[in-house]
């Protein structure tokens, strides 16, 4: 046990450091989880976008178009009474005050009516690499579009008859049912995202600490003195990794507890308990992964780059800053080789449970393609280190 | 002496190969891994079908506009929706298995039932929601057409329907500021942020390398006849050079192999690299100087601090910046990876120059603060023993 015991020691003297980490990563989790909890309920009630709407002319048409935007759009006054400036606009679209910006120049109405389809331009500035304001495209142009019917039918139309009727037509929409009412009702984002947070942090904290434990037995002066002693090495390697696991199941009490405290609505609710078992899953396959590079990887620099790039790297592609939803469907292929990936699917799938009988086979894929992977990382670990360890004779 | 101690200096930092192929690979598998990532937000974002049913139902066998529309859509390649006509009771099994994404019903007000929230999900709601809308419309035409008692002939209904499938487009894309081909590069220079700061790491190793109580190689350097400023200095010297040579790496490698274009600002944001590179060194400098410790303690307050202002720079979610800037201000000014972060937005939104300069100037005064803070604390150290 005296390999077991020492490994402890050192993960004990090495606190202090990893201490740093943890406190960081579990910061910027807290912070997310807290912030993070936006307006996904179980209706489509969607985040408004924030818009700057400039009209140069105020006609029933464009009063129209504002009235309807007010369904997906949060007006933000910029300037004042004489109008926005385009600097301050520009400053207000790089703060985040705006997202979108809806200039209507004088003379559309007359050239919307008119159908002159060159004339009848409006201009959009929208925040770069903001999805949400596609959906304002639609609607503009939705709107343009339905009114344009009634110009093309009726001869002399007037532009408030236009916007009456288009308002009728555009105020039908789909009725949307849950079929279910999506679990974790109020903490659905922020939980979900803090756990997916936790595939890029905990696989940092671990691989960083368990790298740095490792270093000490790498050393070639102790790695030959233990060759010298009578403990076979295949139970060294085996003390060292439950030294290492315990210290990683440990991290993952410490994580589960700081998410009760988050937890508003039952914290033995369905949803938290999958979460924090997924997460455990997680704690396991990032041990037995920095198990394996500290065996495989030595020097200081290269430990440090390596996890920066296998921990942000399979976050990006795995969904964690960016949802799966929206990454291609050639890269989340790619993607489904990484542990990381089928981590964030079943916490995607979670977030959608509300009682026991909503499991799906795809968790239960989820959660045992989690264990190969951690079963592969030991397996090729331990190769690894029966392999270091016979050195050359003298 | 200046020249030959950066050439050693160089030498050694380039014998760890280890050293030097990650130093390059991180920021070029990460900017990859971008890549791959953002490739489908794109204007040319491509999403396969989104399988859905519509329930058989009287209403259904009426809605002919609708049936219309859905057969046009199943003869497409590409369509937006792959559609199963059927019952109730087979539609709701299909949505539990998830094997639709909703069910619809249709009707003058249609319905949609669904699972849970998402992008498929609203996609469908907006297909939906347009079809009903420009359906209502033509309805409304044609009625309001025979009560005026107007004509409608034979194929008028076709062809209005035609022309109303045909969208034209109102709206004009003004980009935010100077001209920019795609948007996307913007999350890149979220990238270049974290890779300069990580020139931290480098100016930690200076000061390990340079402290005699940090390090046996130091404390030989310091026994040696040399100045230990000047020998910093050129030894600093070499770690920054390495360090931006890898910067100039990645920014060829998003330029020329990832096709990002930085349209004409090549010099500023070179210069920007520069400034940044500098700044992440001193401050891991400052903050092995400062720090007591060893040198894993050390190295993870370094992480620490660049993992955290690389998160209040938005550099993981874009919101946290906004959300800064908007409550608390002096935060995002006190952020050296901030302040280089918006030098890069800068450059991309603005036509002028006087915010690019501002952050720049910041940027520069901290590094001073570092540079200052580092030789203060390694000037004329004497060591009773070591």
């Amino acid at each position: 046990m005296q390999v077991f015991k020492l490994t402890l020691k050192i993960i004990q003297k090495n606190l202090l450091p990893m201490g740093i980490f943890v406190g960081v990563f579990l910061g910027i989790s807290l912070f997310i989880g807290v912030s993070g909890t936006g307006t996904a309920t179980s209706d489509f009630a969607r985040t408004k976008i924030k818009i700057a709407f400039i009209a140069q002319e105020k006609t029933p048409l464009t009063q129209g178009l504002k009235d309807n935007l007010e369904k997906i759009a949060e007006f933000v006054e910029i300037g004042d009474s004489q109008g926005a400036t385009d600097e301050a606009l520009q400053e207000a679209l790089f703060f985040g005050r705006i997202q979108y910006i809806v200039r209507i120049p004088s003379g559309f109405t007359e050239a919307f009516m008119a159908s002159d389809k060159e004339r009848a331009i409006i201009q959009k500035t929208a925040r770069p690499a903001d999805h949400s304001t596609k959906y304002a495209d639609m609607f503009i142009q939705q709107y343009f579009n339905t009114a344009n019917l009634y110009v093309q039918s009726f001869e002399g139309i007037s532009a408030q008859q236009v916007a009456a009727k288009t308002k009728q037509n555009l105020d039908l929409e789909t009725q949307v049912f849950m079929a279910r009412v999506s679990g974790n009702n109020d903490t659905q984002g922020g939980t979900l995202l803090f756990f997916n947070f936790l595939a890029y942090s905990l696989l940092a904290i671990l691989m960083l600490g368990i790298s740095s434990t490792m270093r000490v037995f790498k050393d070639k002066n102790i790695q030959q003195r233990n060759a010298c002693s009578p403990l076979p090495n295949r139970k060294l390697n085996m003390q060292l990794l439950a030294g290492n696991l315990l210290f990683a199941v440990a991290l993952w009490f410490l994580m589960s507890g700081l998410c009760l405290l988050l937890q508003r609505s039952g914290i033995f609710s369905v949803g938290i308990v999958l979460f924090l078992a997924n997460a455990l899953l997680l704690t396991l396959w990032a041990a037995s992964i920095s198990f394996f590079i500290g065996n495989l990887v030595t020097s200081r620099n290269v430990i440090m780059a390596v996890t920066h790039v296998l921990a942000l790297g399979t976050g990006f592609i795995g969904g964690v800053f960016v949802p799966q939803e929206f990454l291609g469907d050639r890269l989340l292929q790619f993607a489904s080789f990484t542990p990381t990936f089928w981590y964030v699917k079943a916490n995607t799938a979670i977030a959608q449970v509300s009682s026991w009988s909503d499991l799906s086979p795809d968790l239960l894929e989820a959660a045992g393609i989690q264990l190969a992977f951690a079963f592969a990382f030991l397996s090729l670990a331990l190769l690894i280190g029966k392999k270091r360890n016979i050195l050359p004779s003298y | 002496m200046f020249v030959h101690l950066f050439t050693y200096r160089l030498k050694t930092l380039l014998r760890d190969r280890a050293l030097v192929f990650w130093t390059l690979a991180f920021p070029l598998i990460l900017a990859t891994l971008f890549h791959l990532a953002f490739a489908n937000l794109g204007p040319t974002a491509h999403f396969s079908s989104i399988p859905v049913a519509v329930i058989d139902n009287q209403d259904f066998q009426e809605a002919q506009a609708f049936q219309m529309t859905l057969e046009a859509m199943a003869r497409e390649q590409d369509a937006l929706l792959q559609v199963t006509i059927t019952d109730r009771e087979t539609a709701e099994t299909l949505l539990r298995n998830e094997d639709i994404v909703g069910y619809i019903l249709a009707g003058r007000e249609m319905e949609l039932h669904v699972n849970n929230t998402g992008l498929r999900q609203s996609i469908v709601n907006i297909f939906l929601n347009q079809f009903s809308q420009i359906s209502d419309a033509i309805d409304v035409i044609i009625t309001e057409k025979q009560t005026r008692g107007e004509n409608i002939e034979a194929g008028f209904i076709n062809d209005f329907i035609n022309h109303a499938e045909n969208r034209a487009n109102y709206l004009q894309n003004v980009p935010a500021g100077r001209n920019r081909p795609n948007a996307l590069f913007i999350l890149y220079f979220a990238l270049l942020g974290m890779s300069c700061f990580y020139g931290a790491y480098f100016g930690l190793t200076e000061v390990m390398d340079i402290e005699a109580d940090l390090s046996v190689r130091a404390a030989r350097l310091n026994l040696s006849p040399q100045h230990k400023l000047g020998a910093f200095l050129s030894n600093s010297s070499a770690s920054l050079l390495l360090h931006f040579c890898g910067q100039l790496v990645l920014l060829a490698y998003l330029q020329w192999g990832l096709n990002v274009s930085f349209a004409g600002q090549r010099f500023f944001i070179i210069l920007t690299t520069l400034a940044g590179s500098f700044t992440g060194l001193t401050m891991g400098a400052f903050i092995g100087t400062l720090v007591k410790g060893n040198y894993d303690f050390k190295e993870s307050v370094i992480t620490g601090v660049t993992m955290v202002g690389a998160f209040l720079a938005g550099l993981m979610f874009p919101d946290v910046k906004y959300f800064i800037h908007n409550t608390l201000p002096p935060l995002a000014w006190l952020n050296p990876v901030n302040l280089l972060a918006d030098s890069y937005y800068a450059l991309y939104y603005f036509e002028d120059y006087t915010r690019y300069a501002q952050n720049i100037a910041l940027l520069l005064i901290f590094a001073l603060i570092f540079c200052s803070g580092t030789y203060l604390s390694i000037r004329r150290k004497k060591y009773a023993s070591l």
